[in-house]
């Protein structure tokens, strides 16, 4: 049905495009082969085992190693890596991805159609506890057509089984995975870019160019990731040249970090900070009592205030940016004067103190807060307070946050989903009941039908009609406190050139180079 | 001598245990779930379905009651068994292996650091009692308590890092007896150990100059003994006795003050990475980190016992 010849040299024309149209950075000048380029990351990688781990990170940091089937461009489409086209049955159950050729783990044996098959085998045993298997619940068979052809087949028809390719499918060398089994970890073999020279954990991971790469050779002799969590001290970092690129730039620094002639890369923007109503509490059961927050709350001061200008302000809780937003819904405006009329229509009367009251009982709202959104809550229980809304902000440490909003121990939780790209499904998984992570407290059936259709259907115009219709439902029903979709920033000193960043968070340093 | 020391160390394993049960208990009673943190509301794809999540809970063996976990927990330690970081699926034992020399390497730099400023400060202090370079030096001391080492920490950073270029403002170069390891040794062991210097010379100051005051002294100078050797045979000897047991609870309070300073300094500890274990509830490390850190406190403070018998021949251990 859908058929996708991505020939060696297209996806090079889309490299090209790439580094022409995405935060790139890249003077004039030819790449100049040679030189390190050491990067203070966040946090250490999780696990060099591909498929171990999940954060973003370890992610932009394991992806220098190793390569999935596909990836996606800057613009969200899906681009091949170790796949050169795929097709996808008219049925929508068969996907098959026809491989390159001539790509060698760095263990010097073949990639062929095999490998493919033993590691998405190894991803969905539960004995390797892999975190996302989960994802590749649809993957019924792996089937080897012939070395350089592949075919797998789906229980079901599941738009995100590309994205689950791409996420937590990376392949590695299995003559590898069988002589180290489970250490498998400590020995990676990947076909990327880049290969291990030696992993300190907490200290440095130490990466050197893999000379036959099939993507062509990297500038770069090394690369280094070193964790640095303090945020100061990545700073401190950066402008000594202890570091050439670092990740995490605090939003506020990133002005007076380009006055000092450091690169500030602004990317991402696939993201939604939000809030969530526990709607099994009253009064968040009262549509009128959710429109009036939603009033409430200047939108414009937060991305001003908390995020400096970095970050899009959230109408729908889908980037306005990405394919399937709807431009029809236009949300809820900064209008306390509505807020405060609303609470009227609602029962809620301005008692002592001016909090307003109902039956004697306070409006008063628990809203339990992660130590780093301090600020962003504070803000908001300012502008809450000025309609006569009292909120308890609760600080605690992220593991207890996360797990009191999960549970319904809240009124009003900050939730944050990164998505990295444009799939509208992702957006708004948080809905379904059968997730994990579901935290509306109270299931919306229309709302859930919609996402099950969402992700069985394949034609894009049809999508866009049914992911209109959940943005709509979702505003008219004010299930949630869209905030804003925030960026995110790395630095570079001025001697770093070619890295590019797309919005996944993962750095192509593939092209990279530094300029003595 | 040996039966106490045998007896300490029985002693010391049911101490362990009882530290296990603490830690164990509040990891598990305290709010935060380990495996939802393991599959983290950032991931990209799809969706997260409850069954999967449980199953990996079953496979942890964390669906099990508390007791059932604790005595199994115990049971792979006695077999020396540390288990798998859940995080990152390599042996425990093998993570903290490869952060251990660090810490201890940090711990002791501090050590030596706090020593180094603490005993000529404090014996001069107290060799002049009251002086001008008396208050002086135990206000120092004060501010060197009194400031937090993060603090103190930053500011090193900003000084010789960021300002003067001298050092290199974190990571870790390498162990100590490289050029490159010392270079990064030296901020984070000063940070770390300048509170440590300002209560010990305090120690020492009162500790010698109450004991510079005994009778035997009097009695030594009296006799015609130089001043020099008054001090420091006589009275330091015994002045130490004290000393020696607030440096042996130090060493504890700079493996517990390493987790700030390590993580300031990016340095590779199992401070930092016991943090990290925490805030993710990955709850094997935690335990084994803990334990790695208790162990190593107990028997600083068992060779601190031993020294005393070495100080003062008066004691004895029968």
């Amino acid at each position: 049905m859908r058929s996708r010849p991505t020939a060696r040299s297209l996806f090079w024309v889309v490299v090209a495009l790439l580094v022409a149209s995405v935060p790139a950075v890249g003077g004039p000048g030819a790449p100049r082969a040679g030189g390190t380029l050491t990067v203070g990351s966040l946090v250490d990688v999780e696990s060099l085992d591909a498929h171990h781990h999940g954060t973003a990170h370890t992610h932009m940091m394991v992806s220098q190693i190793y390569e999935q089937l596909l990836d996606l461009d800057p613009q969200g489409r899906y681009i091949g890596v170790l796949a050169e086209s795929w097709n996808i049955s008219n049925d929508g159950v068969t996907y098959t991805f026809r491989l390159r050729k001539n790509v060698k783990f760095h263990d010097g044996t073949p990639f062929t159609a095999e490998a493919v098959k033993v590691n998405l085998e190894r991803v969905v045993d539960p004995a390797t506890k892999a975190r996302y298997a989960g994802r590749l619940g649809a993957m019924q068979s792996v089937q080897v057509v012939d070395d350089h052809t592949v075919a797998i087949r789906l229980r079901r028809k599941d738009i995100l089984f590309l994205e689950a390719l791409r996420s937590p499918a990376y392949i590695v060398s299995p003559a590898a995975l069988r002589r180290h089994g489970k250490d498998y970890g400590t020995h990676p073999a990947g076909t990327g870019p880049f290969k291990i020279q030696s992993y300190a954990p907490d200290d440095r991971l130490v990466l050197v160019r893999n000379e036959d790469y099939w993507g062509g050779r990297p500038p770069l002799d090394r690369v280094v990731f070193r964790p640095v969590p303090e945020q100061a001290t990545r700073l401190v970092e950066l402008e000594s040249g202890g570091v050439d690129v670092i990740t995490d730039v605090p939003h506020k620094d990133a002005k007076t970090l380009e006055a000092r002639r450091i690169q500030v890369l602004v990317t991402g923007g696939f993201q939604a900070d939000y809030y969530v109503f526990n709607l099994k509490r009253p009064p968040l059961d009262d549509v009128r009592v959710r429109k009036a927050i939603n009033h409430a709350i200047d939108r414009d001061t937060l991305t001003r205030v908390v995020y400096r200008g970095y970050a899009i302000k959230s109408i729908t809780g889908y980037p306005p940016n990405g394919w399937a937003i709807n431009t029809a819904v236009k949300g809820y405006d900064f209008d306390p004067e509505r807020a405060a009329q609303l609470l009227q229509e609602a029962g809620w009367k301005p008692g002592a103190e001016s909090i307003r009251e109902k039956g004697g009982t306070r409006l008063r709202l628990h809203m339990p807060t992660p130590s780093h959104q301090v600020l962003l809550a504070q803000l908001i229980q300012g502008q809450l307070r000025r309609v006569g809304i009292e909120t308890r902000l609760d600080m605690t440490e992220a593991a207890t946050y996360w797990d009191a909003v999960r549970t319904g121990k809240f009124d009003l939780g900050y939730w944050v989903r990164f998505v990295g790209h444009a799939e509208p499904s992702a957006y708004f998984n948080y809905f379904d009941s059968k997730e994990h992570w579901f935290t509306m407290q109270q299931p919306h059936p229309e709302i859930e039908a919609l996402l099950n259709e969402g992700v069985a259907t394949i034609d894009p115009a049809a999508r866009k009609r049914i992911y209109d219709q959940v943005q709509r439902r979702i505003a008219d029903e004010a299930l949630v406190i869209w905030i804003t979709h925030p960026k995110f920033l790395f630095a570079l000193r001025p001697h770093v050139k070619g890295v590019v960043t797309p919005p996944s968070l993962r750095l192509w340093l593939h092209k990279a180079w530094v300029e003595r | 001598m040996l039966r106490y020391v045998i007896r300490r160390i029985a002693v010391l394993a049911l101490t362990l245990v009882g530290v296990l049960a603490v830690v164990f208990l509040s990891l598990h009673l305290a709010p935060g779930d380990p495996i939802s943190l393991l599959v983290p509301t950032e991931a990209a794809g799809g969706l997260t379905p409850r069954e999967f999540v449980e199953r990996l809970r079953a496979q942890y063996g964390l669906d099990r009651p508390l007791p059932v976990q604790f005595v199994k927990f115990l049971g792979r330690v006695a077999r020396l068994d540390l288990g798998r970081s859940m995080r990152t699926n390599r042996p425990v034992a093998h993570e903290l292996r490869a952060r251990y020399p660090a810490t201890i390497e940090l711990a002791v730099a501090a050590m030596a650091v706090a020593v180094g400023l603490a005993f000529p400060v404090g014996m001069l202090s107290a060799l002049r009692p009251y002086s001008l370079l008396d208050s002086t030096a135990m206000s120092v001391a004060v501010a060197g308590v009194s400031l937090p080492s993060f603090w103190t920490g930053f500011l090193l950073m900003l000084i010789f890092a960021f300002h003067l270029g001298w050092l290199p403002p974190s990571g870790r170069g390498g162990p100590a007896w490289t050029l490159d390891g010392l270079r990064t040794l030296v901020m984070p062991a000063i940070a770390l150990g300048a509170g440590g210097a300002g209560i010990l010379a305090r120690l020492v100051r009162s500790s010698l100059l109450e004991v510079l005051g005994l009778d035997y002294v009097r009695t030594a100078r009296a006799k015609g003994v130089p001043e020099r050797r008054v001090v420091m045979r006589h009275a330091l000897r015994n002045a130490l006795v004290p000393v020696v047991t607030v440096l042996g609870l130090q060493f504890g309070y700079l493996l517990s003050g390493a987790v700030v300073v390590e993580t300031v300094f990016a340095w590779p500890g199992i401070g930092r990475y016991m943090v990290g274990a925490i805030a993710r509830r990955d709850v094997f490390v935690v335990q084994s980190s803990v334990l790695a850190i208790a162990v190593t406190f107990a028997v600083v403070n068992l060779a601190v016992d031993l020294l005393y018998a070495a100080l003062d021949p008066r004691i004895r251990y029968d």
